[in-house]
């Protein structure tokens, strides 16, 4: 995912369409961590090293429009991306136990897996596929089931399942086998991405914990000689605000970098290979 | 008739330097990537040229300030001479990731097509479908052709090891693994056998991206100490400057 550059700001509809596409409207929470602490965090931390108001007040609207573009985007993006992956999980889940009954076809099995197991927006796709599969030809039955592959063709052993799913329709059951191979290997590919997940929620509080030292050092030059040497020496003085500038602009940088490694959820990139 | 005997061409001092200055993985590395000496020379020619000219940052700085900013050239070049060898170490190391993921996706799908009423070239001719243009389908193309010229022979399979995946262990394992099972056995625990194998090596692939995503996170806590300094400097060197000023002015 690239945030600045090609990629778009996102609106606010697109947002609250991701929100919504498995129910999870804006919480207030949510406006408190990706607005309102990035603007405490930039405000203060520029006046405490410049003592400008005026600068720290457009530092702090700087980060509120970093929090609102990117920090926000992420955290919708990643939220949608994982409820739909565990959606996907359990829908294959479901259908490799109902296809192990051979008395179960295709069709019965989706359709139960709409009614029972689906959920959000998943639930609608499979009820359209359910649609777009009544009387269908061959032809049809392909077109339909591309048109899911298509949409999450990040997921690639989804896609490979879809193709299964289409031969098994098709040809009649031959060898439930694959698609028992196929489950497991989403199962593998889901798991590891959990682990991923989680450390990444390790790693950001380590983060977090490493900002303590800049705001204990810029702390103890403040008191070192009395907050008069330090306006005079530092905050106040061409070198300093050079050197403020930097230190910031590093900070920037480790921070949209950090946010960047973190928007990337995805273990198994397939590059060469179609879905 | 008379054998044309091949003089083996010495290389010349210039390139015998490249090689010289090189990384030690360095010529591996443009060779696993398919290019050859030329290239490497090629290579570490712009290689050199662009150092050379990140020293001409220095100059401006010598020239107004101070002949000691001169050293900055030094550090330039260093610099700027490793970032370019860094640079193609990522994009190696890319490369490689690429090739590995592909060959365990390989693995894993040829487990799941295998069938023992089809014949192997049916299966591989479904991966083909499913591949993108690129070298590796050239190769599975290439074994393809080989398989039925010489449907006997377990040559194309080893061949198909070694130039798809650079000949790892588990690659040729594998490979000759398939080749019993279309040729004498065609018994199905083979494909469990083999759909083991490729479920462990696939499991190591995305452990693997994981690990190497994960990588870059480690480091942000050293970086964020080491920006420590700069208040620190600014600091001091604001101090001096003011105290020098001032004393200056009072003399």
């Amino acid at each position: 995912m690239k945030l600045f550059g090609e990629s778009k700001v996102m609106s606010v509809d697109e947002l609250n369409a991701y929100r919504t596409a498995y129910g999870n409207p804006l919480m207030k929470k949510e406006i408190f961590t990706t607005l309102v602490v990035p603007f405490m965090i930039s405000f203060f931390s520029v006046y405490v090293l410049t003592y400008y108001w005026w600068l720290s007040l457009i530092a702090g609207i700087l980060g509120v429009s970093y929090g609102f573009i990117v920090i926000m985007k992420i955290n919708v993006e990643r939220i949608y991306q994982q409820e739909s992956r565990i959606q996907r999980n359990r829908f294959i889940n479901t259908m490799t136990g109902l296809l192990a009954n051979p008395n179960e076809t295709v069709v019965t099995a989706l359709s139960w897996c709409a009614k029972e197991i689906a959920k959000g927006e998943l639930k609608k796709e499979l009820d359209q596929l359910l649609v777009d599969l009544m009387d269908a030809t061959p032809k049809q039955v392909q077109t339909a089931f591309n048109l899911l592959k298509e949409k999450y063709h990040k997921d690639f052993v989804f896609g490979l399942f879809m193709d299964n799913l289409v031969t098994v329709m098709l040809e009649g059951r031959t060898d439930i086998k694959k698609i028992k191979e196929l489950k497991t290997w989403h199962n593998d590919v889901l798991e590891e991405t959990n682990i991923f997940i989680q450390n990444k929620v390790l790693y950001k509080r380590q983060f977090k914990a490493t900002t303590i030292y800049p705001v204990v050092v810029v702390g103890i030059l403040t008191f070192a000689r009395g907050i008069d040497a330090y306006l005079l020496y530092y905050a106040h003085n061409v070198i300093g605000l050079v050197c403020s500038a930097i230190l910031l602009g590093a900070l920037c940088f480790y921070f949209h970098s950090l946010q960047k490694n973190l928007a990337d959820d995805e273990v198994m990139e397939v590059k060469i290979w179609r879905t | 008739m008379e054998d044309l005997i091949e003089l083996p061409i010495g290389k010349t001092r210039m390139e015998r330097f490249w090689h010289l200055v090189a990384e030690q993985d360095l010529f591996e590395m443009v060779e696993k990537s398919g290019f050859g000496e030329f290239e490497f020379y090629l290579f570490q020619k712009r290689r050199m040229r662009n150092a050379l000219l990140s020293t001409l940052a220095a100059v401006i700085p010598a020239i107004l300030l101070s002949p000691w900013f001169s050293l900055l050239a030094i550090i330039f070049f260093v610099y700027s001479w490793r970032n370019s060898y860094t640079k193609e170490k990522h994009e190696y190391n890319g490369l490689v990731y690429e090739k590995q993921i592909s060959w365990y996706v390989f693995q894993r799908l040829i487990v799941t097509y295998l069938d023992t009423n089809e014949s192997i070239i049916t299966t591989f001719r479904k991966l083909l479908d499913r591949l993108e243009e690129g070298e590796f389908k050239d190769n599975l193309y290439r074994l393809i052709i080989d398989i039925t010229e010489n449907p006997q022979s377990v040559k194309p399979y080893m061949e198909f090891a070694e130039v798809a995946t650079g000949g790892t262990d588990d690659a040729r394992t594998f490979m000759t693994s398939l080749y019993n099972f279309t040729n004498h056995t065609s018994d199905s625990s083979i494909i469990d056998e083999l759909s083991d194998i490729a479920r462990k090596a696939m499991m190591r692939g995305i452990i693997d991206i994981r690990k190497h995503k994960e990588r870059p996170f480690i480091m942000y806590p050293t970086k964020l100490t080491m920006v420590n300094f700069i208040p620190m400097i600014g600091y001091m060197a604001g101090a001096a400057y003011i105290i020098l000023t001032q004393n200056l002015n009072n003399l």
